[in-house]
């Protein structure tokens, strides 16, 4: 017996060694483009610090490089715009890395490029319209974030400005405050499709639940902005949120599968065609099994399930599919110990049913100097509440909660982007039909009395059905440009939005929300940014749809919640890896109060 | 149902909204942020950030108070290294300050509570009581193998190494019998549904537990 085990470990041993020895490959491979034009960039350099690896894009803006495993840094840089490193990309031999270059145009001389080329801006995040209160995250710096479980709404609550929720910040609940705001003033975009839900169980109205719904395997890198947002994107009061997402493998089929004592997560992508390709995944949690082992009443359980094609249909057109969604089940299991613990966590909290996705089909055509993007999508968001006195035998006459309710969206997007003798400018329209549903019953209070039947406590109930429908429709505009050889960068944006449903929804005026930003660079250290916006949001369904006891809608009075932002900050680049920022800002808010 | 603003609220479960409401509400939030970054050089990379945060807004009487994420200070270090041969330690901490957080309102805690199985909050009192600051260490250590076709990476994901006893809400409940059998009452007979003879009893949540999570990844 004791030899078996000898030879085992041994086997072990040496399988294990071989992979140390063996000179081991990985790919790494993607495509650079003008960040203005979204063009292809053909024979830009790429270099890989500190080895000779490298090699130059084709004429597709397409590069693909063979490494041996390990962890590099890659610089791309091109004559007449501004070189760019990313950091940290970890080259294995199971999954290729996608890593994408945007180079900016500089319009300064050669001369001056020459002499500034060793210092990319690659640790600045900022652009010309969102110069300053941007942070940029790597799929690497997600999946190796010490205590982020993979879990892309845990790890940005490392990110300076943001704060989780009292009562639970950093424990349970992934709620994400930034600067300040509550968790629904943030939206989320997958590669330019809004997506309403990113977290399972989440608290309807708001954002946040106990784990992030993304799969950091589709992931390549997600930018955070927190003011000066760019203003194609509506409803932000305290950010934006930004994923990109990679393509699948384009030349064979690869997968990866992750086990941890939560759940279990398998993506799979490769090539359909030469012009198809495809990344899928499923996930499944297992908290269940470990809440029972802990012997806590609750049972949450989950899937959620990720998709992309991506479609090269023409030279100048690209169309993708994007799909995410998520079904989350809750179920009450007494614990064998009635603790007062157990007791409270059974009755205190509701039976949370949801499911809700996100489909959608976004086309990118490139035109002269710029491209047109068209996006449809469909979301739909279904949250079930039950709750009872007693959450263990669910008596119906014992009910104090019930929802179901039933968000609907169904969006366009159509916005150009064009950059023209120095002038970088988009514009687009949006419009969104909604359907809100919501049944719903709420025993506020019970009615009470005394042992002689006197009153005590009046009931307090809130009881009605609601079935809305309604259009959202808002426009946009940005421009922006460099002044004193690329050193003054001018952003100036204004967009309005509007809806069929409250009083004042179609005075655009109303919701007429500029923004303008400034950035200047005094050398190649030193940079100084200034923000200032007017923000709207509408208010949330729950609010428009709620129903007084003869049923009107009384809150179709209520108002966009503004929030003005004034944001000033100090940049400095001390080497090119070292990135060092001080912000100030202030924000002040007109919103919505629950009455008394 | 209290005046309490909208920007206060969504840090529970279930739903928000579903109330009668005016836009009249008002907020403000200042501070400033330090965030410096250093990006993998050789081995090692690294963040450091630091926030100073107020958030404030009206509540029933028209003056601003702190609303519900007003931390003041948020702090976070994230440490980095690549020790070579697949092996690579992740270490990060966070510090935010006491979050503000509102009494329970007794007697209607102990009225209702049979009913609601939650305390009831004293909405005159929003907000003018803290938590304790909020302290976590994680610990990250992933050993990758490459072979010639394929990745396996374990990992070992630490929440809250030190095992720091973090705040959390107050929870208001009834004290219960000794056996767990049910609620314990000051007479000794049932309880009442008013609550009237039960022994309220404040949880006070704070745990001190530290989540290890191992796993692996296999890239094929």
């Amino acid at each position: 017996m004791r030899s078996f085990f000898v030879v085992i470990t041994i086997t072990i041993f040496t399988f294990f060694q071989s992979a140390v020895f063996a000179q081991v490959n990985g790919s790494i491979e993607g495509k650079v483009t003008d960040a203005n034009t979204g063009q292809s960039l053909i024979g830009v350099t790429i270099a890989v610090e500190g080895t000779s690896y490298g090699t130059v894009t084709d004429f597709d803006g397409h590069y693909s490089l063979e490494l041996p495993v390990g962890s590099y840094n890659i610089l791309a840089s091109y004559v007449g715009y501004t070189p760019v490193t990313k950091f940290n990309q970890v080259i294995t031999s199971g999954n290729f890395v996608q890593l994408s270059f945007a180079l900016t145009e500089s319009s300064v001389t050669l001369d001056e490029v020459t002499v500034t080329a060793n210092t990319s801006r690659i640790a600045a995040a900022g652009d010309i319209v969102t110069p300053l209160s941007v942070q940029k995250l790597s799929a690497e710096e997600i999946k190796s974030n010490p205590g982020g479980n993979f879990d892309i709404s845990r790890v940005v609550q490392a990110l300076p400005g943001v704060g989780g929720t009292a009562g639970s910040v950093g424990g349970f609940r992934n709620d994400i405050i930034i600067r300040g705001g509550g968790p629904n003033e943030n939206v989320y975009y997958l590669d330019g499709i809004e997506i309403p839900v990113i977290n399972h169980f989440s608290t309807q109205g708001s954002a946040g639940g106990p784990t992030g719904i993304l799969n950091v395997s589709f992931i390549e890198d997600v930018k955070l902005s927190s003011s000066a947002f760019d203003a194609r994107y509506d409803n932000a009061l305290a950010s934006v949120f930004e994923f990109d997402q990679r393509d699948g493998n384009s030349k064979n089929m690869q997968g990866n599968f992750r086990l941890s004592a939560t759940e279990a997560a398998l993506t799979l992508d490769g090539p359909l065609s030469n012009k198809v390709n495809y990344i899928v995944s499923a996930r499944r949690s297992y908290l269940q099994l470990l809440f029972e082992a802990l012997d806590l009443p609750i049972r949450p359980n989950y899937w959620d399930f990720q998709s992309k094609i991506t479609w090269q249909a023409a030279p100048k057109t690209s169309v993708s599919f994007i799909g995410v969604g998520a079904i989350d089940e809750f179920s009450f299991k007494p614990a064998k110990d009635a603790t007062a613990e157990n007791v409270y966590i059974l009755n205190s909290n509701p039976l949370i049913n949801q499911w809700n996705y996100t489909a959608g089909v976004s086309v990118k055509h490139l035109i002269n100097n710029g491209f047109i993007n068209l996006s449809v999508s469909r979301n739909d968001y279904q949250n079930r509440l039950d709750k009872f006195e007693n959450n263990d035998t669910k008596l119906e006459e014992e009910r104090t909660l019930k929802t179901v309710s039933n968000e609907t969206e169904n969006k366009l997007r159509l916005t150009l982007d064009r950059y023209v003798n120095g002038w970088k400018y988009a514009f687009g329209v949006m419009a969104q039909q909604v359907n809100f549903t919501n049944d719903f019953y709420n025993r506020f209070r019970k009615e009470l009395r005394d042992e002689n039947g006197n009153l005590i406590q009046p009931a307090v109930v809130f009881d009605f059905n609601t079935d809305l429908s309604f259009w959202k429709y808002g426009f946009f505009g940005q421009l922006s440009r460099s002044f004193l050889a690329d050193k003054l960068g001018v952003s100036l944006g204004l967009r309005s939005d509007m809806n069929s449903f409250t009083n004042s929804g179609n005075k655009p005026l109303e919701t007429l929300s500029p923004r303008l930003s400034l950035g200047y660079r005094f050398n190649d250290q030193w940079k100084v940014n200034a923000s200032v916006g007017r923000y709207f949001k509408i208010p949330i369904y729950t609010i428009l749809g709620f129903q007084d006891e003869q049923g009107n809608y009384i809150n179709k009075n209520s108002q966009y919640i503004a929030s003005n932002h004034y944001v000033g900050g100090i940049e400095f680049l001390p080497k090119e890896d070292l990135r060092l920022t001080v912000e100030g800002f202030y924000k002040n808010t007109v919103s919505i109060r629950f009455l008394c | 149902m209290t005046g309490i603003s909208l920007a206060n609220q969504g840090g529970e479960f279930g739903a928000i909204g579903n109330e009668a409401v005016t836009s009249d509400g008002r907020g403000e939030a200042y501070g400033f942020e330090i965030y410096a970054q250093q990006k993998l050089t050789g081995s090692v990379f690294a963040v450091v950030s630091y926030t100073f945060v107020r958030s404030r807004f009206s509540g029933v009487s028209g003056q601003l108070i702190p609303s519900a994420w007003d931390n003041r200070h948020l702090v976070s270090l994230i440490f980095g290294k690549k020790l070579g041969r697949g092996w690579e330690l992740g270490l990060k901490y966070r510090y935010a300050g006491g979050a503000p957080y509102t009494p329970f309102d007794e007697n209607l805690s102990r009225q209702n509570y049979l009913t609601s199985g939650t305390g009831i909050l004293d909405y005159n009192q929003l907000n003018t009581l803290r938590l304790k600051g909020f302290n976590q260490v994680d610990l990250r250590i992933d050993k990758k193998w490459n072979f010639r076709k394929w990745t396996l990476d374990l990992f070992l994901d630490v929440q809250n190494l030190l095992i720091t006893q973090n705040p959390a809400y107050p929870q208001f409940t009834f004290q219960r019998l000794e056996n767990n059998e049910g609620f314990a009452t000051t007479n000794g007979q049932a309880i009442k549904e008013d609550g009237s003879n039960a022994i309220p009893f404040i949880l006070k949540n704070e745990d001190s537990i530290a989540t290890p999570s191992i796993g692996f990844i296999v890239e094929f």
